[in-house]
C-alpha cells in the first residue's frame, strides 16, 4: 500500500500538548499533527496536562469538558506556571459561550469539534508566530524602554502592557477610548511596534483637525487632473500605510459622509482615488481612537453602527491618570521623570514622597501630557536635586470644579491680576498644551491664528 | 430522510480516518482501536447512567460519544447522538430515554463493525 506523502513536512523545536479525556479525540489530533512536522504529548485531564508541561511544549491544545481536572481550571493553573505557551481550547457547540470567555482568561484560541485539520494547523501557526513573537519581545522590551521612555510610559502599566501585546499580534482593528491626553497616540504606537507590521510604516491622521471636503483626498489621495489645484498625482494616508498601521486619531469627529468610504476599504481593503475608477488596494492595519463614547454617538445617528462594530473588533480603554492606582501613577510618573533625565542630562533627580502624594491627589484633567508639563516645570524650577511638593504647581482646577469654581478662581486671581494677564496665561497653556502649535492654539482659543502672532510679539516687547 | 435512509447513513467516514492517517496502516489501527475504545467507554458509562438513573451523568456520556462520533465522521449517529440527549432532557420518564440510547447503541456497534471490516479489506488491497 502506498502512503500518503506529508502535506506540510515541517519540523518544529516545540511539542503540542494534546489534554482530552477522549482518545480517539487525541490520536486524531496527533495524527493530524504529526503528518504536519509536530510531535505530541498527551495529556487525558488537567492534573496531567500541568504535570506533562515542559518547556518542550510550544502550544497546548485544550479540551473543556473533562474529569478530574476541566479545561478552565487547567488554563488558570496553565497561565500561572507557563504564561507564554499560548493554549488552544477545543470545545463542542453547545460549550462554545464557554470557550469564549476562557480567552478572556488568557487563552490564546478556542475551536469547536469536531476539529477541522485546516482550521487547527492554521491556528497553531499562529500561536507559534505569537509565541516567537512575545519570545522577541521579552528580548528587545528594556531596549525600547531605555531608547524612548517618552514613548513607553503611557503603556507602562502592567494590564495596559499586557492587553497591549495581545493586541499587537492580532490583525483585527482596534479602537482605543480615553480621555483626552492618555497616551492614546503611544499606545497606537506601541501596539504598531509590537505587531509583525513594525517593519511598515505607522501613519497619523487627526479626524478632527481635517476639514470634511479635504478629507477624503487626504485618506484615499487623487489624480492629477481631479479638481482645480490637483496638478499631480497625490497618494492618500491609506496607500502610504501599505504593509503598515494606519492610526485614525478621534474618529469620532469623521464627518458622516466619509464613514460609508472608510467603511467600504475596512471592508475589503480597497478604495479609489479622488478622479480615478481605478480600484486600489492597501494591506492597513487599522487602529482608531476616541474620547467620545461612540456608541452614544450611534445612538444619535452621528456615527453609523456598521462603521463602529467594524473599528471596534479589539476595544482598548486607555485610563486616565486620575483613575490608576498610587502603584500605576508611580509607574507614569518614573517613565515621565526618566524622559526629563534624559532630556535634561541630569540623572540623579528625584521625586520626594510628599511630591509624588501632591502629584497623585490631582484630578489630572488633561492627564498624562498635563503632568509632563507639570513635572517639566518642577524639574527646571526645582532648588536642589530632589522635586519636592513646594516645587510642584498645577496650572488647572481639578476636572469636577467646573464653572463655579472657575468663577471662585477668577474672583481671586483678578484681586492681583489683570484681564491682559489671564490673557496672557490662555494663551500659555494653549501653546504648552498644543505642544507650541500656534495653528492648534489659536483654535483652541477661538482666534485667528494672526492674533496669537500678534499677542506673543507684543508679549515679547 | 425515513428511518431506513437514517440507518443507512450510520456509518464512520473510513476516508477521513485514511487521510488522518497518511494512510499507514500502523497510524490506522491505532485511530480504530482508540475510536472502539472510547465509543466502548461511553456507551458503557450511558449503559450505567440509565441503570442507576442519573441523568446528569447520562447526558455527559452521550455527550462525550457525539463529539468522538463527530471527530470520526459519523455525522448521522452524531445527530441522533443530539436527539438522546435531547429526548434525556425533555423527559421525565427513563422509558423513552432508555429506548432511543439502546437504539444509538446498536446503530453504533454495527457502523463500528462495519468500519472493521471496511478497513481489513481496504488493507488487503
Amino acid at each position: 500500500m502506498k502512503h500518503l506523502a506529508p502535506n506540510h513536512p515541517k519540523t518544529r523545536n516545540g511539542k503540542a500538548l494534546i489534554v482530552d479525556d477522549d482518545i480517539f479525540v487525541v490520536e486524531m489530533i496527533r495524527s493530524e499533527l504529526q503528518r504536519h512536522g509536530i510531535e505530541t504529548v498527551a495529556a487525558f485531564n488537567g492534573i496531567e496536562a500541568i504535570n506533562s508541561l515542559n518547556e518542550e511544549i510550544s502550544v497546548v491544545i485544550l479540551d473543556l469538558l473533562m474529569p478530574r481536572m476541566g479545561g478552565r481550571e487547567c488554563l488558570g493553573h496553565l497561565q500561572k506556571v507557563f504564561p507564554e505557551i499560548p493554549v488552544i481550547v477545543l470545545s463542542s457547540k453547545d460549550t462554545a459561550t464557554d470557550a469564549t470567555n476562557l480567552l478572556k482568561c488568557g487563552a490564546f484560541h478556542y475551536l469547536t469539534k469536531p476539529v477541522s485539520t485546516s482550521e487547527l494547523f492554521a491556528v497553531i501557526q499562529e500561536a507559534e508566530h505569537f509565541r516567537n513573537l512575545k519570545d522577541k519581545q521579552g528580548k528587545k522590551g528594556p531596549r525600547i524602554r531605555q531608547s524612548n521612555a517618552k514613548q513607553s510610559f503611557a503603556a507602562m502599566d502592567a494590564t495596559l502592557e499586557e492587553r497591549i501585546n495581545k493586541i499587537a499580534v492580532s490583525e483585527a482593528s482596534v479602537l482605543l477610548n480615553g480621555e483626552s491626553g492618555t497616551g492614546k497616540t503611544t499606545v497606537a504606537r506601541r501596539i504598531h511596534d509590537l505587531s509583525p507590521r513594525s517593519d511598515g510604516p505607522f501613519i497619523s491622521i487627526n479626524c478632527a483637525s481635517l476639514p470634511k471636503d479635504l478629507f477624503e483626498s487626504e485618506l484615499f489621495g487623487y489624480e492629477k487632473g481631479a479638481f482645480t489645484g490637483a496638478d499631480q498625482n497625490r497618494e492618500g494616508k491609506v496607500a502610504a500605510a501599505d504593509q503598515g498601521t494606519l492610526f485614525l486619531d478621534e474618529i469620532g469627529d469623521l464627518p458622516l459622509e466619509m464613514q460609508p468610504k472608510l467603511l467600504t476599504f475596512l471592508q475589503d481593503k480597497s478604495f479609489h482615488q479622488i478622479g480615478s475608477n481605478k480600484l486600489h488596494h492597501s494591506d492597513t492595519r487599522i487602529i482608531a481612537a476616541t474620547h467620545q463614547n461612540l456608541e452614544d454617538c450611534c445612538r444619535q445617528n452621528q456615527f453609523r453602527y456598521d462603521l463602529y462594530f467594524r473599528i471596534n473588533v479589539l476595544g482598548l480603554e486607555v485610563k486616565p491618570l486620575r483613575e490608576k492606582s498610587i502603584e500605576e501613577f508611580q509607574v507614569v510618573l518614573d517613565g515621565c521623570l526618566d524622559y526629563l533625565k534624559e532630556k535634561y542630562l541630569d540623572p540623579s533627580v528625584i521625586v520626594s514622597s510628599k511630591a509624588v502624594r501632591k502629584l497623585f491627589d490631582h484630578d489630572w484633567p488633561g492627564n498624562i501630557r498635563e503632568l509632563e508639563n507639570c513635572l517639566e516645570r518642577a524639574f527646571v524650577f526645582r532648588n536642589s536635586e530632589r522635586i519636592d511638593a513646594e516645587d510642584i504647581g498645577f496650572k488647572t482646577r481639578p476636572v469636577h470644579d467646573d464653572s463655579v469654581h472657575l468663577e471662585e478662581a477668577l474672583e481671586r486671581y483678578f484681586e492681583k491680576h489683570s484681564l491682559r494677564d489671564l490673557e496672557e496665561l490662555s494663551l500659555d497653556v494653549a501653546l504648552r498644551s498644543k505642544n507650541q502649535n500656534r495653528s492648534e492654539a489659536a483654535k483652541m482659543l477661538g482666534v485667528s491664528e494672526r492674533t496669537v502672532f500678534n499677542k506673543l510679539k507684543a508679549k515679547r516687547n | 430522510m425515513s428511518a431506513d435512509e437514517r440507518g443507512a447513513a450510520c456509518h464512520f467516514d473510513l476516508m477521513k480516518l485514511r487521510i488522518a492517517s497518511g494512510d499507514c496502516p500502523e497510524r490506522m489501527k491505532v485511530l480504530i482501536d482508540s475510536l472502539e475504545m472510547s465509543v466502548s467507554d461511553s456507551l458503557e458509562r450511558s449503559l450505567q447512567a440509565i441503570e442507576t438513573q442519573n441523568r446528569e451523568a447520562l447526558i455527559s456520556a452521550i455527550h462525550r460519544l457525539k463529539g468522538t462520533l463527530a471527530m470520526a465522521g459519523a455525522d448521522e449517529l452524531s445527530a441522533q447522538s443530539e436527539e438522546c440527549i435531547a429526548t434525556a432532557k425533555a423527559s421525565t420518564d427513563w422509558y423513552p430515554t432508555k429506548d432511543r440510547v439502546d437504539r444509538l447503541r446498536e446503530l453504533v456497534l454495527d457502523a463500528m463493525e462495519n468500519l472493521q471490516l471496511e478497513a481489513n479489506r481496504n488493507e488487503a488491497r
